[in-house]
């Protein structure tokens, strides 16, 4: 539904430029006639009459930001100052946002305790991660050796034992074929 | 969410995994030589306050080498019963964050940690079948069920 009706809203802008392209290649050199009518002087022309209308409400309107600036920097205060006696934000907080989730949320994204160990005690916490972490790969290290080397010592005692049965002469085989053929058959 | 983690990111993957042999045995070393340097620190104590006692007969005291080991064997168990029953670690454990926890990863009781502590110290060769073993346990830690585990964290999970 709503492919469609952004289809039909596509066509139309589509067909309204189309159309309106013309006509704003005649609206141009009309409305440049216009403004800027030959023969008449320049600060008689409409288009210098509304140049100066632009000029005097862009300064106008400037004058009234500057205004509404110097209103809003002393009633906005004064009226939250206001608000703030009568709303209590830390209950409203407390009671509309999990605090601690977000906190904890902002803390893990951060990674405090990263921070925390970077800034205190460096050197020695570094030393001692090394150390840790050392001693880690020294565990995994191991392990690893001892596992080869049961794999070893496995392969070694089982390898007599691995070898495949072979079938008695007289002993019947059945092939079953996993593709279209039919079984192989047997012998 | 499951809370902040103390641990740094790259140990975080061996966090409550059974530690090896490497990290096991220096940890214990560190242990054996805390002890040796409490005692000592205990026996210039003494000698100490025997010299303040009376500084004109001062002598050094004198044990026999007996006494020596069987109180540094007796002060290594009674200082790894304390603290493997009080916070699951001793001060070499500490030091390269280990734990040793019980059969379902909890406390270790005063009693087993006594019998563990004793074994450790009498039969400390034990330690080498954490090495071979594929679950990482030492002999101890078969006979009185428990592991020890790779805790960074300073306290226990769940305190």
């Amino acid at each position: 539904m709503m492919d469609i009706a952004l289809g039909i809203l596509v066509q139309a802008r589509n067909r309204a430029v189309f159309l309106g392209h013309p006509l704003l290649l005649f609206m141009r050199p009309t409305a440049r006639l216009v403004l800027r009518p030959p023969l008449v002087p320049r600060r008689l022309q409409a288009g210098t009459w509304l140049r100066t209308a632009a000029d005097r409400g862009s300064a106008y309107r400037g004058e009234t930001w500057h205004e509404l600036d110097v209103v809003l920097d002393r009633l906005l205060p004064a009226l939250l100052t206001e608000m703030m006696r009568h709303v209590n934000v830390t209950d409203l907080l407390q009671e509309n946002v999990d605090v601690v989730s977000l906190a904890e949320e902002v803390i893990a994204k951060i990674d405090l305790p990263e921070i925390i160990r970077d800034s205190t005690g460096a050197v020695a916490s570094d030393t001692l991660l090394g150390v840790r972490m050392h001693s880690i790969s020294g565990d995994d290290a191991i392990a690893r050796a001892v596992d080869r080397l049961r794999l070893r010592l496995t392969r070694g005692a089982v390898a007599p034992g691995v070898a495949a049965p072979v079938p008695a002469p007289d002993e019947t085989v059945v092939v079953v074929s996993t593709g279209t053929d039919p079984p192989a058959g047997t012998r | 969410m499951e809370g902040i983690s103390p641990v740094p990111r790259e140990a975080r993957p061996y966090q409550g995994q059974r530690a090896g042999l490497v990290t096991r045995l220096i940890a214990n070393t560190v242990d054996a030589l805390s002890v040796c340097a409490a005692l000592l620190a205990t026996y210039a104590g003494f000698n100490a306050l025997l010299f303040l006692i009376n500084p004109r007969d001062f002598e050094f005291a004198t044990a026999s080498a007996l006494l020596s080991v069987t109180t540094a064997l007796f002060a290594l168990i009674v200082y790894m019963t304390a603290a493997w029953s009080i916070t699951g670690r001793t001060y070499g454990d500490h030091v390269m964050g280990l734990r040793v926890v019980g059969r379902r990863g909890d406390r270790v009781w005063p009693p087993t940690a006594l019998v563990r502590a004793a074994l450790c110290v009498g039969f400390p060769i034990g330690l080498l079948w954490c090495g071979v073993s594929p679950s990482r346990r030492s002999v101890q830690d078969f006979l009185v069920r428990t592991s020890v585990i790779y805790d960074w964290r300073p306290r226990r999970a769940g305190r």
